[in-house]
């Protein structure tokens, strides 16, 4: 194995694990709120303290958190989809948006807004979706790397010519972190943006740009 | 022995709160904080036997939180509670002599021993 593939590998691996641990992480922060609230209807009835009023806020609780629970299903599910695609190209929109259905909990972590302005009628686009992904997630964590708590981070993605364009758009004050041209890490991302098929730009203030190609 | 007076940190608000109720129900003094600087002020106040500690607070480094309220509170054990709790986490989390490290969810048998446990432990210290 090539360096290159070693270190892309890695990177890839690395992304899976990291989805696959904030959806643990949340679903196990629902299912204990779900076990807490089933666990003190059960204590207040054993005390005769049960109420009507009670029961049904305990009951609205667990309807909402089952809510949140299956988004978090879901939004696993639309990325396993993505993530096992071969071929046939992706739906761009709908793949940051499943990403970011999990990274929420990260934003909050990081104390970091992070929105999405997704255009309508983006095409298909070409390469491989978990490359894709994998390097959204590096340049997002490496934005939030320069970016001081209370900051934000637009997900823009539009048409461009005939293909996608997703650029990173950080804002707020700027922390003393590195930054990500000519990191090493960069060189990963740019080897990652190759195997894509896709061009990776730092444009104005060293927002990052990838630009996807259409799928045929 | 006492009943501990536990101090659970966790941002997630709904959790905490029952958690808190429930415990109190057991006759735990029981409190909650929902920040950093709350579970800060929340020590520094009523230097409480027990704390159940999420690390994953927004805005704040859950190891570096784990280290102040350990100086905050020298006597007192920090039990880690949490819906995760990546490898480097559990390696500080014992460097730093946390007492325990629970995965949500929990069972309140398995929380009322630990919590227990760790204020026997207190005891003991206080005896010697």
């Amino acid at each position: 194995m090539q360096p290159a593939d070693a270190a892309v590998e890695k990177a890839l691996r690395s992304f899976a694990a990291g989805m696959i641990g904030l959806a643990a992480h949340e679903l196990n922060n629902r299912l204990a709120v779900m076990r807490e609230t089933l666990g003190l209807m059960e204590d207040l009835a054993r005390a005769g303290k049960a109420g009507v009023a009670g029961t049904a806020r305990a009951h609205a609780s667990l309807d909402d958190q089952v809510g949140r629970a299956l988004n978090i299903v879901r939004t696993l599910s639309g990325l396993g989809g993505a993530l096992g695609s071969t071929g046939g190209g992706f739906d761009a929109g709908a793949t940051i948006g499943d990403f970011l259905g999990l990274t929420e909990r990260w934003a909050r972590q990081q104390s970091l807004r992070i929105e999405r302005e997704i255009a309508s009628g983006l095409p298909r686009a070409s390469g491989d979706p978990a490359l894709f992904l994998c390097l959204t997630h590096r340049l997002l964590v490496g934005c939030a790397a320069n970016l001081r708590p209370g900051g934000s981070i637009v997900l823009r993605a539009d048409c461009y010519g005939a293909g996608i364009r997703l650029g990173l758009h950080p804002s707020g004050e700027r922390a003393d972190g590195p930054t990500m041209p000519g990191t090493t890490d960069d060189v990963i991302n740019r080897e990652l943006a190759r195997r894509l098929g896709a061009e990776l730009l730092y444009e104005g203030g060293g927002a990052p740009t990838i630009k996807l190609a259409a799928a045929p | 022995m006492s009943k501990a007076r536990v101090l659970l940190v966790d941002d997630e608000r709904e959790f905490a709160a029952t958690l808190t109720e429930r415990l109190s129900l057991r006759g735990y003094e029981a409190s909650a904080a929902f920040t950093a600087e709350e579970a800060i002020t929340a020590v520094a106040a009523s230097a409480p036997d027990v704390i159940l500690l999420d690390l994953n607070l927004p805005g704040v480094r859950g190891v570096e939180l784990l280290m102040t309220l350990r100086q905050l509170l020298p006597h007192g054990e920090i039990i880690l509670l949490s819906g995760h709790l990546d490898l480097a986490e559990k390696i500080e989390g014992v460097r730093i002599d946390a007492f325990g490290l629970l995965l949500k969810p929990v069972e309140m048998a398995e929380l009322t021993a630990k919590i227990d446990a760790a204020q026997a432990k207190r005891g003991t210290h206080a005896t010697r």
